[in-house]
């Protein structure tokens, strides 16, 4: 495996890519953005949900339906996965940072959506392959929801509930060395 | 396998099924798949959850747990759309082309087996209702206009089941509408997300009768800080200024302005089926839905001071 191998196969990928989630996402919260900004209502509640949102999009671009026919190939699933993530990264790091600007204040919670992003491809990395991206692309929804909705119930489960958004490079550093661990599975 | 035994276990009856029948064996058939789902159970045990850690809080303002209430069904609300719309998206498969029974039918059976999750909804806010009853009511409003015993009116009973349908119909029309599932669940968990927990963006006067998931009572400024409340009628319920306000408001609560939202939530509804089902429902739909928009829009208007 090298680049060039890499080289070769990003623009069969960036084909392959279902991107409509991503662009239907992009362009809902760039509404929301601006509907926020001329009310100049708080940006909280549409930055964690951008994250989440944005962070399940990126692990649904893992679904490859030619997985299996593939799975033969010398290229690993994991390199596979990985240029795909970069290949979709490239076009969501800079439409997360345009609703960002859109939004009034100045947060742009990247490194939480990265551990969202991060926890979902750990997720489907240990799932059987089957349904392993629908399932780990609801896990970023689910824990970012948790969050929102049980916020107040303090202690050390809401502490827990909390953590992606208060240690989110703990939360990367694990969720890559589960990855790490599973990448021959 | 022999000839015979083929003809044997070959069916008699070549007679078609009446389209009453065919919905209902849909019907059951989608309403189990709903209601074995572990998504439903997740958005019931979220909401649980949620109810749990709203109630159990004291009142961060005069009714703040009244006010919360209708949002608490919320997770459910996303994922009935959710398991809907993959209901639905399951007509954009090739093999239902092929299949002996037509869209319309089958549209109805999966709309019908959509009521099971409908009906957990209904259960929920009933059980949320008796606790409320049990508990001797919740309170709104500060002194001298206060209450501690405020009950939920039928029709803001009624708001969560009418929201259930809208999630169905919501569902209904991104599953049969958008090609990709990922698409349809993101943009599903997207909408749903701010009307749910942004709803004290959509609390003004103005505004709350566009409002998804209506919260009451409506915060009316009735007076200066200065203002004597006793000048105010007895019946108000009031809130001082204070962290939230620098009036004196009042506390509006209206079993119609509900009743006016519910039938507001209807006409959307209808309109979300008007795009989820086949062309030829369409006229009614939109025709009906339009009219229900219109007619709950203008109650709501009505009835708020």
């Amino acid at each position: 495996m090298n680049a060039t191998t890499l080289r070769q196969a990003a623009y069969p990928t960036t084909r392959a890519i279902t991107w409509a989630p991503l662009v239907a996402v992009g362009g809902l919260l760039l509404a929301l953005g601006t509907v926020l900004r001329l009310l100049d209502g708080p940006p909280g509640p549409v930055l964690v949900l951008g994250a989440a949102a944005m962070a399940a999009a990126l692990v649904f671009s893992l679904r490859d339906p030619a997985a299996p026919l593939l799975a033969a190939v010398p290229t690993p699933l994991i390199v596979r996965r990985v240029l795909r993530l970069a290949l979709v990264g490239a076009v969501a790091l800079p439409l997360w940072g345009l609703v960002a600007t859109m939004l009034p204040g100045d947060g742009l919670a990247l490194a939480p959506g990265l551990a969202l992003t991060a926890t979902g491809v750990a997720v489907a990395t240990w799932l059987p392959i089957d349904r392993d991206v629908s399932v780990a692309a609801a896990v970023p929804l689910f824990w970012a929801s948790a969050t929102e909705l049980l916020g107040g119930v303090g202690g050390v489960a809401g502490d827990a509930l909390a953590r992606w958004a208060t240690d989110p490079w703990w939360v990367v550093a694990v969720a890559g060395l589960l990855v790490a661990l599973g990448r021959h599975r | 396998m022999s000839a015979t035994m083929i003809g044997e276990r070959t069916p008699a009856r070549t007679r078609p099924a009446s389209p009453r029948a065919v919905v209902a064996a849909l019907a059951t058939a989608e309403s189990r798949r709903h209601l074995r789902s572990p998504l439903l159970w997740v958005g019931v045990a979220l909401s649980g959850a949620f109810a749990w850690v709203t109630m159990d809080q004291p009142d961060d303002w005069a009714g703040a747990r009244y006010q919360a209430a209708p949002i608490l069904v919320g997770p459910l609300l996303l994922v009935i759309s959710i398991a809907v719309a993959g209901s639905f998206h399951r007509e954009r498969l090739g093999v239902s082309e092929e299949a002996p029974v037509g869209e319309a039918l089958r549209s109805t059976g999966r709309l019908v087996g959509a009521l099971a999750p409908v009906a957990v909804v209904a259960v929920l806010t009933a059980a949320g209702a008796i606790w409320v009853r049990q508990q001797g009511g919740l309170d709104i409003g500060e002194e001298p206009g206060r209450t501690l015993h405020a009950q939920f009116t039928l029709p803001e009973l009624l708001q969560p089941v009418v929201l259930a349908l809208l999630a169905v119909a919501v569902g209904a029309a991104a599953g049969r509408r958008l090609r990709h599932r990922a698409t349809s669940t993101l943009l599903l968990f997207v909408g749903w997300f701010p009307v749910v927990l942004v709803y004290w963006g959509f609390q003004s006067r103005q505004v709350i009768p566009l409002s998804i998931v209506q919260t009451q009572p409506v915060s009316l400024p009735v007076g200066p800080i200065s203002a004597n409340p006793l000048d105010f009628p007895a019946s108000w319920l009031l809130t001082q200024p204070g962290e939230y306000q620098d009036h004196w408001a009042r506390q509006f609560v209206s079993g119609l302005l509900a009743a006016g939202h519910d039938v507001w939530l209807l006409g959307l509804t209808c309109l979300f089926l008007a795009v989820a089902l086949p062309r030829h429902r369409r006229p009614v739909l939109l025709g009906l839905g339009t009219l229900l928009a219109a007619g709950g829009l203008a109650l709501q208007y009505a009835v708020i001071p």
